[in-house]
């Protein structure tokens, strides 16, 4: 297993991220995705992906992370909520098994099911969280 | 860009709960700074615009507690708003936010949420103070007319103990039930506690106790009520023709409201005076030896005097401090805030020990410990009460307690009895049971 003080963030981390509960990633993980193949594009960390957010300070490491799902069930659920083209009705789900060589994650306790995951300098999450579900 | 808008007519917003937190929130309420809350849904984002849309609508807040009880469909409060819906767009590029009013008749045009949206009890994040609630208390007159403040605390104070009572199970933490916030009506109470699933637990066990009048002793001692708890709080909503309806907030632990006071309560409150179950909260139960302490406690409380264990004889820690003062509310002396009571300022104002010892005798009696020994022992009067029996009384009728502080409570009962019982002043008591 990748020791944590191992990692390679990318230059644009601050001091504290990934947060200190963080764990090496591993388990099966679930996304919506806009490219099927997945891209890089579809796993840019949320900031880069809605930089028009202002994150709270205690929000702000999780910003540096993307978001994907660890219950398939509850996913499906979110398109069956927003069904339109803009919500989520264009995007697919994929899934995957996450690897400690991606990086590390963090399952939020207090959103069920969500798992933050910090990719380290060179991964690849879009190769491995890339198997069509819907 | 923020989530929510800045710039409409609906003025400053913050977030009151999150019902769907997926990526950021996309169905959650907000409250306006006059209090209004408004349901809010993500109707979907616009890349090449930079924008995100939304339906606000405002919600009542009894109707939304139905929503969180999932008695409807989020889609429901759309299709048949309260008032207005608007749909709102933010932008992340300079663009001011836009606010366009929804009207009946186009309401199809906009992307509504699907009829099997209903919200997830569990998954609610609260994010303003007043949403933090568990329970909703309401209580009502049967006439119609509003309750006054005295019965709404004592019904407060009552169904609390009780619920807390209940609540106990050897943890460290104290179990709490407390008011959060009060809406006029008939008079409903938001109640908060620090454990929602003990609590909700507890209002069941109350209502299986109601429900079962054939088996009333057998489930007030298998779940440890004093019976005489539960008749205060019958008794109440019986005297002043009251209805009590308790609704939990969502239904994760509690799924049905419990209702008290539809039908008379009169058989049930002579059952519980009747019953032969005794016990005794053991907050009621003192742990202070020394009785006279006790009754200097109270001169310093009296004179207004801030209690520090340094000043006090005899006295060791704050922990000491602590055991006298609630040595001193087992007697009714001081309240539970340290303040006194009238009864304390009665004991200070006796003039001689004898008259104090006297006094106390009388306290001793009539207090919930005292009363309860009695009963229990079944006799009437402190002279007849046996010291030794003190630590079988203890076992049998204090709940909560390690069995080294029984022992230690006891030394403080065998003490006081001591003490007291040839202080006992005698009442003219009626011996011909003819004259009964």
């Amino acid at each position: 297993m990748v020791s944590k003080a191992n990692y390679e963030w990318p230059d644009g981390f601050p001091p504290g991220v990934p947060i200190e509960e963080a764990i090496p990633a591993s388990g099966k993980v679930y996304r919506l995705v806009k490219n099927i193949p997945p891209t890089e594009q579809d796993f840019q960390m949320y900031r880069e992906d809605r930089p028009d957010i202002h994150f709270t300070k205690d929000k702000i490491p999780f910003s540096y992370g993307v978001s994907v799902w660890s219950e398939l069930s509850r996913i499906v659920r979110e398109k069956e909520r927003y069904p339109s083209p803009e919500q989520f009705g264009n995007k697919t789900i994929v899934g995957g098994e996450l690897t400690d060589d991606l990086g590390l994650m963090y399952a939020c306790t207090v959103n069920e099911g969500h798992v933050t995951l910090w990719s380290q300098e060179g991964a690849e999450p879009h190769l491995q969280i890339c198997e069509e579900i819907t | 860009m923020n989530i929510l808008p800045k710039n409409t007519m609906l003025g400053y917003l913050k977030y009151y709960e999150i019902y769907d937190d997926f990526e950021g929130p996309k169905c959650f309420s907000v409250k306006d700074k006059l209090e209004q809350v408004y349901l809010v849904y993500w109707c979907g984002d616009y890349i090449n615009e930079s924008k995100s849309t939304w339906l606000y609508t405002p919600i009542s807040h009894k109707r939304l507690d139905q929503l969180r009880r999932e008695e409807f469909s989020i889609r429901e409060v759309y299709i048949n708003p309260e008032q207005m819906i608007y749909h709102i767009s933010t932008f992340s590029n300079e663009n001011i936010d836009e606010l366009n009013f929804v009207t009946k008749e186009n309401l199809q045009n906009y992307n509504l949420p699907p009829d099997s949206f209903f919200i997830e009890p569990d998954e609610i994040q609260v994010k303003d103070e007043e949403a933090d609630w568990n329970f909703e208390l309401r209580i009502a007159k049967k006439s119609k007319a509003s309750p006054d403040r005295g019965m709404v605390t004592k019904i407060m104070d009552s169904l609390s103990e009780i619920i807390e009572s209940l609540m106990v199970d050897g943890s460290r933490s104290q179990p709490k039930l407390y008011p959060v916030s009060a809406v006029p009506g008939s008079f409903v109470l938001k109640l908060g506690t620090n454990d929602n699933e003990k609590a909700s637990v507890a209002i069941e066990q109350l209502n299986s106790i109601l429900s079962d009048e054939e088996d009333f002793d057998q489930k007030l001692k298998e779940l440890e009520l004093d019976p005489y708890k539960l008749k205060d709080l019958l008794d109440i909503v019986n005297q002043d023709k009251l209805t009590l309806t308790l609704k939990p907030k969502t239904k994760i632990y509690l799924k049905k409201p419990i209702y008290m006071g539809k039908q008379d309560l009169s058989a049930t409150i002579n059952k519980l005076e009747e019953s032969t179950t005794i016990l005794v909260d053991s907050s009621k139960v003192p742990q202070a030896n020394n009785l006279d302490r006790v009754i200097e406690i109270v001169e310093r409380r009296l004179k207004g005097e801030v209690l520090f264990h340094e000043n006090i004889e005899g006295i060791g820690n704050e922990r000491q401090v602590t055991y006298h003062t609630d040595a001193a509310y087992c007697l009714g002396l001081l309240n539970k805030n340290r303040t006194i009571t009238s009864s304390g300022r009665c004991l200070v104002f006796k003039e001689t020990k004898e008259a104090k010892y006297e006094y106390l005798a009388d306290r001793f009696e009539s207090s919930e410990f005292g009363w309860a020994w009695l009963k229990w022992s079944k006799v009437n009067n402190m002279t007849e009460l046996r010291p030794e029996t003190a630590h079988k009384f203890i076992q049998d009728s204090v709940k909560g307690l390690s069995e080294k502080t029984k022992k230690r409570r006891a030394t403080t009962l065998i003490s006081w009895l001591k003490l007291l019982q040839g202080h006992r002043r005698s009442y003219t008591e009626i011996m011909n049971n003819q004259e009964l």
